[in-house]
């Protein structure tokens, strides 16, 4: 392939024209400002000229090739330029300040850009074939490298301390010119030809180094003279503005980096006397709702590694104190006398109010963060489970419950009846023997059951679906049980009654079936029973045999209830009473006097259950038997007739008659715990064959979610075990024990 | 408003006019005029190509303009096959390579020239295709190589067909 005609340039030749036609040139619109350029540097004509000498200088066949000249020539160049112009300019403008510097290094890095443009374009030829042939740096790179060796790394340390003298100006709310920053720090980004190593090492690492030294001023004149919210308001503006900045004219990697350093700086290092400085720390906010100050507050710190830690803690002690002021005031009253009973509602809805007030708090100002959600719970079930006086907290709650759920307690609407309770669900989960709450519960369930005082039974089934979730199935089955008890009660009852009309016993007779275990023990006298009522349960049993074959049936007389109609005088009074009392006054009919022990002996009853029955009919509001001697006490040397002076305003009268039972057995809780506890012992010990004493008491521990039992009470349950050879002691070591399939 | 167009003016004054899509099939014309786009100066519409001849030329813009509307299928290494036919797609290309070994190298210079990059590949792969199984004596009155060639002569014509050596099967 050749070019017909065209002679052979020489490289003197080819040189000098690209000199004259294409550098000076280009010098001289640089150096006078392009003062004379309209539209383009070069236009088509000029370009192609120079295009083409290139072109031809780079294709001529050996010896004539001059592309490595050329490439060389192209280097030289620029480095004269840069060496013998731009450096003398920038020192000399080094001298006369900050801003008048970065501007001249800005207008001479643009004039780079320019020559490195136009000596590529020129050179072009270089680059597709000799460069590629080489490895040699593009033209465009060589031409940055000069920059980069003869005028960045000369001038970079005076640049740099111009270019953070603007910043910190900023920073001090002086209005500085940005673009100027910008320009000159896109030099730095650019410059390292796609690495960001001369931005990082040149221009961030000192800027986060002045950045420090500006805030650690900052902060020791603020913690002096501003309240921590004051204080937390400028922290928080200056981090928003170091962000901006970053914004405006930095590089986005460095965002985390100088974030990170005015953390260090204005929290970090200020976290500890802010939240504890008098008058206005955390405590203090807090006891103060300052809510936009905690929030604030949570905010900033949570920026930190466990910067929420020390907050969470004083939360924690704060809502604390809280409680143990509530548990304060309970023993207040008591020593001021008032009585100290089983039920509390004063105790539980200060206790409820406080919950929820911090549990908003907690939402709202700590973005429901999860340390402090944890720091409620610590705080809660350290004074929760603080007991004054007789009666445990569990019972007041238990207790409460039943004054929401029975009629003619609180008055409270649907909505606020199922708020209530679960709020109070949210608060028993704080308790630790929650056993004992589930054993008092139970009882007063079944009371409110059994004496149809029950206000609603969806909001009874409410309640134990809450307590379900909480604790499980185990924990609510009995309760279930007893709701169920009284789902098929109601079911068959119309059955029966059918069946009672087709019998001659003219009398409203209803039963309820429960099934042992799902209901507290009660006791259960053996009285000798009137006619008419054991014909009435002899009808029901044989009824209730023949559609359940395999099921006992026992009497439970102490929880029934009777209507007897009593005629006193002229007037005629129903009576509504339990089925003891009703027992009891059918045999005064007639208006025979007895004494107490003819009583006993006709009734079978022993003194624990005759004294209370008694005492109701004698000695309570409605006083149908006369007791001789008249007083308020029942002794076994008493008498009594039927009081035919009685009289009310009232047709329909209710004699209560105090319970036989306790709210609740604390033995039987124990023994519930104990059987409890060797399960657990025993699914371990099955699971892991041997353990040593330490590990398996934890083991316990840890799989015991009702209650917490001591040490020793496990100990306890081991020994028992290994007594009834369910483990044995190891022979070579007595800490180890063995499961004994 | 219609495309503007660019005035290609050969070495023997020859003008066309192209749209400048076109023009900008050349990477040396499009390095100039790209820094333009975004100023209202009026463009310098007329381009001298000063390698190329005028009938050259003319056949490079009927490439670029034809690529416009049905751009060629670049051309992979290893090559998929023996003849022209089977390796270039679509079928006007190989039409297109349908010309006089001394009209071809005009193309292969051309196309180097101004930097037209499927073109020079398309051009150098026909020149490899037609020098295939070629004797070196051949060889030596094809590329007009002075006699006994030595080490000196292998690298110029090879710097313009570097690709042609990359298609080599």
């Amino acid at each position: 392939m050749t070019e017909a005609g065209s002679e052979i340039i020489t490289f003197e030749r080819g040189w000098e024209e690209i000199q004259t036609k294409a550098i000076d040139k280009l010098e001289s619109i640089l150096d006078d400002g392009f003062k004379n350029v309209k539209g383009r540097m070069f236009g088509n004509e000029d370009y192609i000229q120079v295009y083409t000498l290139c072109y031809d200088m780079c294709t001529q066949r050996s010896p004539y090739n001059h592309s490595r000249e050329l490439y060389q020539r192209h280097g030289e160049t620029i480095e004269a330029y840069l060496t013998a112009k731009v450096l003398p300019a920038l020192r000399a403008r080094a001298s006369q300040g900050g801003t008048i510097l970065l501007n001249e290094l800005q207008k001479r890095w643009a004039n780079h850009q320019v020559m490195n443009k136009w000596m590529t374009k020129f050179f072009n030829y270089l680059d597709r074939f000799y460069v590629k042939h080489h490895s040699l740096q593009t033209l465009s790179q060589a031409g940055l490298r000069h920059f980069k060796q003869n005028i960045y790394e000369e001038i970079k340390p005076e640049a740099t301390s111009a270019i953070i003298a603007l910043i910190d100006e900023e920073r001090d709310g002086n209005m500085i010119d940005k673009t100027l920053i910008k320009t000159n720090i896109e030099l730095y980004e650019n410059i390292g030809m796609g690495n960001l190593e001369s931005y990082t090492n040149d221009l961030e690492q000192p800027l986060l180094d002045a950045t420090r030294d500006y805030y650690a001023k900052k902060r020791e004149l603020w913690i002096v003279h501003d309240s921590t919210p004051e204080y937390l308001i400028k922290a928080e503006k200056a981090l928003q503005d170091e962000k901006d900045r970053v914004h405006d004219y930095l590089n986005p990697l460095s965002e985390n980096k100088l974030l990170k350093v005015v953390e260090e700086e204005v929290l970090e290092k200020a976290e500890t006397i802010l939240l504890e400085k008098e008058g206005s720390g955390c405590y203090v906010l807090l006891s103060n709702d300052k809510s936009a100050d905690l929030q604030r507050m949570c905010r900033l710190f949570s920026r930190l590694d466990n910067g929420l830690d020390p907050i969470a803690a004083i939360v924690k002690k704060f809502i604390c104190d809280m409680g143990m002021e509530i548990v304060q005031q309970r023993q207040s009253r008591l020593e001021a006398g008032e009585k100290d009973k089983n039920d509390d509602p004063t105790f539980v809805k200060a206790l409820l109010a406080l919950h929820e007030k911090y549990l908003g708090v907690i939402k709202s100002d700590f973005s429901g963060h999860s340390i402090f959600q944890k720091a409620l719970k610590d705080a809660f079930v350290e004074f929760v489970n603080k007991n004054v006086g007789q009666y445990k907290n569990t019972e007041f709650m238990s207790t409460y419950c039943d004054r929401i759920l029975k009629s003619g307690g609180e008055k409270l609407s649907e909505k606020e009846v199922e708020e209530t309770l679960e709020k109070v669900v949210q608060l028993f989960s704080y308790l630790t023997e929650k056993d004992v709450f589930a054993e008092i519960y139970r009882n007063q369930l079944a009371k409110r059951l059994l004496n149809g005082r029950s206000a609603s039974s969806d909001a009874e089934k409410v309640m134990i679906s809450k307590l379900k979730m909480q604790c499980g199935t185990h924990f609510t089955s009995k309760m279930e049980g007893m709701i169920s008890d009284l789902a098929v009660g109601a079911d068959s009852k119309g059955e029966f009654d059918e069946h009672m009309k087709s019998t001659d016993v003219k009398m409203d007779f209803s039963v309820q079936v429960l099934t042992t275990g799902f209901w507290p023990t009660y006791k259960s006298p053996e009285i000798n029973i009137p006619d008419q009522m054991s014909t009435c349960m002899d009808i029901f049993k044989t009824w209730h045999d023949q559609r359940h074959q395999q099921r006992k049936l026992t009497w439970v007389f102490s929880l029934g209830n009777a209507t007897v109609r009593a005629n006193f005088g002229k007037k005629t009074y129903d009576l509504n009473v339990t089925s003891l009392q009703a027992i009891a006054l059918n045999l005064m009919n007639g208006g025979k006097k007895k004494t107490y022990e003819e009583l006993k002996q006709e009734l079978n009853l022993d003194d624990s259950v005759l004294k209370p029955l008694m005492h109701s009919l004698s000695c309570g509001k409605y006083k149908v038997i006369s007791k001789s001697p008249a007083s308020n006490k029942i002794n076994s040397t008493d008498s009594f007739v039927a009081n035919a002076k009685f009289s009310s305003n009232t047709r329909k009268i209710r004699i209560p008659m105090a319970s036989l039972d306790a709210t609740h057995n604390a033995k039987k809780v124990d023994e519930d715990r104990n059987y409890a506890i060797e399960a657990s012992i025993v699914r371990t010990m099955k699971a892991r064959k041997t353990l040593k004493h330490q590990q398996l008491v934890a083991e316990v521990l840890s799989q015991l979610a009702f209650f917490k039992p001591n040490p020793r009470a496990i100990k306890k349950r081991i020994e028992s075990l290994i007594d009834r050879e369910y483990l044995e002691r190891s022979a070579d070591d007595s800490q180890l024990y063995n499961y004994l399939a | 408003m219609a495309e503007q167009t660019m005035t290609l003016i050969s070495n023997d004054a020859t003008s066309i006019e192209v749209p400048l899509s076109v023009a900008k099939m050349s990477a040396v014309i499009a390095t100039q005029i790209g820094e333009n786009e975004d100023e209202d100066d009026e463009i310098d519409t007329q381009f001298p190509c000063p390698k190329v001849s005028g009938d050259i030329l003319q056949k490079v813009v009927d490439y670029c303009s034809h690529y416009q509307t049905e751009p060629m299928v670049d051309i992979e290494t290893p090559l998929q096959g023996e003849t022209i036919e089977e390796i270039v797609k679509p079928a006007w290309y190989v039409e297109y390579c349908n010309v006089d070994r001394e009209v071809m190298f005009q193309l292969v210079a051309a196309a180097n020239f101004l930097n037209i990059k499927p073109l020079l590949d398309l051009t150098c792969l026909a020149v490899s295709v037609s020098i295939k199984g070629k004797s070196v004596e051949e060889l030596r009155a094809i590329f007009n190589l002075p006699a006994p060639a030595s080490a000196a002569a292998s690298e110029d014509p090879i710097d313009e067909k570097d690709s042609d050596e990359d298609m080599e099967p």
